[in-house]
């Protein structure tokens, strides 16, 4: 199938690439993943900083609002993956899971993040029983039990004061000697009872057979380890780009980002366009991913309208 | 085929049952569960012969517990009343048909001859 526009994610990136395209009449085929559609805000609870939300709005709640918002105008989105690209093709080819190859003249990238793992052996085995990536998913089944969170940041903050509902007690491990979450966050947390503090402190093992019994911390300055009990540990340390798709066909920095001609969202390939959290790693923010979704819309019908004018544009002159 | 929602009181009968049985266990403020969920749903239309069964782990905190649920989705599968996969995690459309392939060409005999095994 020959399209205009397809555009790979549905975070607020992709989805919001895709209603302005879609109202450009450029109807995009949004590949939104088959698991990961709706993006990283699907595993979160309440959005408060979503500018027009005044009261918040729940993470899920609001990629549904998005997604419909798409359709609405004549975005049609598959939950499929992208499985292969080819960006240097003319026109360029993306393959979804399904086997199915769409040839496109215009590609945007909005492919997000993937958590960042511990690194431990333990981790994958336990994974589902115990080490969890998703406090709002599986926080539930840890009632009145003593819990790890790992991470310094914000979504950590989020994670300990969710969980708090259910734990008896909430520890965060914390790498540094103080915390990298934003002012709030990181008061709300102190303040809640239920919340204690390992700083410079890293979870050097986790223990158990079947299911999480507990960890060993190690004190970043000393060494010094000990065991800590616990059945919960969830880990917020952090994302990873999920750009292996398009390494070695396009440019990206040396930790995986895609490299865009700022201000634009042009990639170093003409008609390939990239935003969100792919290409941030600054402000990672659902309405910072939302307005570079919007520029590469808007950036990739420019460059539509330039070729169907039979010009060839720059990438640095959409501007 | 549709999904069925089963309960603490429906889980054993629907299990036990010969042939494929799948269990989802979903809750709805559970994002990835959502997402997984039309993946089950078309699975189930196309698989007449396979029972496709959620279990709302919010409702039924006791099965999920007895379940030894910890995340969600966790998606089990049972053949002729014994449990052959327990896994969390959503999987996509192709997994979800490798899975159910997988449990339609496992050799029976051998399965039960190893839960006998383990029993003993």
């Amino acid at each position: 199938m020959s399209e205009q526009l397809v555009i790979i994610g549905s975070g607020p990136a992709g989805y919001t690439a895709a209603v302005y395209a879609a109202r450009a009449g450029l109807e995009p085929l949004v590949l939104a993943g088959a698991v990961t559609a709706g993006g990283s805000l699907m595993s979160t609870t309440e959005v408060e900083n979503f500018p027009g939300f005044p009261a918040g709005i729940q993470g899920p709640e609001l990629m549904d609002g998005l997604q419909a918002q798409a359709e609405r105008f004549g975005a049609r989105i598959v939950f499929d993956d992208a499985v292969a690209v080819d960006l240097a093709a003319d026109p360029k080819l993306v393959t979804a899971g399904s086997g199915q190859t769409h040839e496109a003249v215009a590609v945007i990238l909005a492919t997000g993040s993937a958590y960042r793992e511990l690194g431990l052996p333990e981790e994958k085995r336990l994974s589902g029983h115990g080490v969890s990536w998703c406090a709002t998913c599986d926080g539930f089944f840890f009632r009145d039990q003593d819990i790890l969170v790992v991470g310094g940041g914000d979504s950590a903050m989020e994670e300990a004061l969710f969980l708090s509902r259910f734990a008896r007690t909430v520890t965060v491990v914390v790498r540094r000697d103080a915390l990298r979450a934003s002012r709030i966050m990181a008061q709300r947390a102190a303040e809640n009872p239920k919340i204690s503090f390992e700083y410079n402190a890293r979870v050097a093992a986790i223990h158990g057979q079947e299911k999480v019994t507990g960890a060993t911390l190690e004190d970043t300055l000393t060494g010094q380890r000990r065991h800590i009990g616990t059945t919960g540990i969830f880990v917020a340390i952090g994302h990873t780009p999920r750009t292996g798709l398009v390494a070695g066909q396009l440019e990206l920095d040396p930790e995986g980002y895609i490299v865009v001609a700022h201000p634009t969202t042009a990639t170093s390939i003409e008609g390939v366009f990239a935003c969100g959290d792919a290409v941030d790693h600054r402000y990672r923010q659902a309405i910072t991913a939302a307005g570079t979704g919007c520029a590469a819309a808007l950036d990739a019908e420019r460059h539509l309208a330039a070729l169907a004018a039979g010009q060839t544009l720059a990438a640095d002159s959409t501007r | 085929m549709a999904t069925i929602d089963i309960t603490e009181k429906t889980f054993d009968g629907t299990v036990a049952r010969e042939g494929v049985v799948l269990v989802d266990f979903w809750a709805s403020w559970c994002g990835p569960c959502r997402r997984f969920a039309p993946t089950f749903a078309a699975a189930s239309e196309k698989h007449p012969d396979v029972v496709f069964a959620k279990v709302d782990t919010e409702a039924e905190q006791r099965l999920a517990a007895a379940a030894s649920i910890t995340s969600i989705p966790t998606l089990m599968a049972f053949r002729d009343g014994i449990l052959v996969f327990s896994q969390p995690g959503a999987l996509d459309p192709a997994g979800l048909e490798k899975l159910i392939a997988a449990v339609e060409g496992l050799d029976m005999d051998e399965v039960r001859a190893r839960v006998k095994a383990r029993a003993s």
